[in-house]
């Protein structure tokens, strides 16, 4: 593991985006329970490293995140960079009141964001397409992934538990 | 056949965790899930692509055998460890199922072995136990943190 090969832009789009990133995260006024907060962090952050670890790296490596193939201390940030957006995505679903028929409007909506953002960390040099991987192949994943949060926290909606459901722990 | 095997094995966790009487939420249960997949995701490649520990196979059908067995399999497993140890509500129980987990995955390893879908290098079996039984005490205090959390409101989803 190193730590960055070159501390140039890429390195202070990603620090510039993680403290903007969390700080709205903290500033917020706080709309959904702390385990869901907590739940749509580990979210974004496993969806990210999911991704670059499966398309983005090994066999498929379609694409490099940040200035080399090696793991560097810069591509963690970057994974933790995507942890508040799982947050945000959430948060916009209770603020706009999603429901099943405005579902695919967030979703979309969501989707020119993530085309927003991807086009701007590329530019920023913070992901690099390579082996015939194309922009526009961001769009399924980005479909994909905001799909299933969105009907997994539809689900969570409508399906709230009581205090009486926690089990004693083992031992 | 290591795309078979892996295959067969996904399904059956699957099955296994839908079909069995859950003590965890779903929010647990994908908590656990998530945690879990993400930190084996780091290890596994720190072990393969970065310190060539182990080498993973190039073809194609035998590496998305690896990629479901990963992403699908491995956390499922420690899903299903903790439903079963807060069942339990015991400590023989609990440590029943982190042991019948622990040589799940390692017979699940010796397979992709076997299969040739791995190769150890510099690695063996008993440092995957050691990953595992870490990976399972990690999975408990996490779950024991988030429930904190959880049960701190009053509506819970």
């Amino acid at each position: 593991m190193i730590l960055w090969e070159h501390f140039d832009r890429n390195e202070w789009y990603v620090l510039l985006m993680l403290i903007g990133s969390y700080a709205a995260v903290i500033a917020l006024p706080r709309r959904i329970p702390a385990h869901l907060l907590i739940l749509s962090l580990v979210w974004g952050f496993a969806s990210a490293t999911l991704l670059d670890f499966t398309i983005g790296g090994g066999m498929m490596d379609f694409y490099k995140v940040n200035d080399s193939n090696r793991y560097e201390l810069t591509d963690v940030l970057t994974y933790l960079m995507f942890a508040p957006f799982g947050y945000f995505f959430i948060y916009g679903y209770e603020l706009l009141n999603i429901r099943k028929k405005t579902l695919i409007y967030y979703i979309l909506g969501w989707t020119v964001v993530g085309i927003g953002v991807q086009w701007i960390s590329e530019w920023m040099k913070m992901t690099q397409y390579q082996g015939g991987y194309r922009y526009e192949y961001n769009i399924p994943v980005f479909l994909v992934i905001q799909t299933i949060t969105g009907l997994f926290y539809g689900y969570l909606r409508a399906h709230p538990i009581n205090h009486e459901n926690k089990r004693e722990t083992p031992g | 056949m290591s795309f078979v095997v892996m295959f067969v094995a996904a399904w059956l966790s699957s099955f296994i965790l839908y079909s069995m009487n859950k003590s965890l939420s779903v929010a647990e249960n994908v908590f656990v899930y998530l945690i879990i997949l993400a930190i084996g995701l780091n290890i596994s490649w720190f072990v393969a692509e970065e310190f060539k520990l182990v080498d993973i196979t190039r073809n194609g059908l035998s590496y998305t055998g690896f990629l479901i067995y990963r992403t699908v399999t491995f956390p499922i497993l420690y899903v299903i460890m903790l439903n079963a140890a807060f069942k339990s509500g015991k400590t023989a129980g609990a440590l029943l199922s982190a042991c019948a987990v622990v040589a799940v995955i390692l017979s699940l390893n010796g397979l992709m072995l076997f299969y040739e879908a791995f190769i150890y290098k510099k690695w063996n079996l008993f440092y995957d136990a050691v990953i595992i039984i870490l990976l399972q005490a990690v999975s408990y205090g996490l779950l024991k943190l988030y429930r904190k959390a959880m049960y701190r409101g009053g509506d819970v989803r």
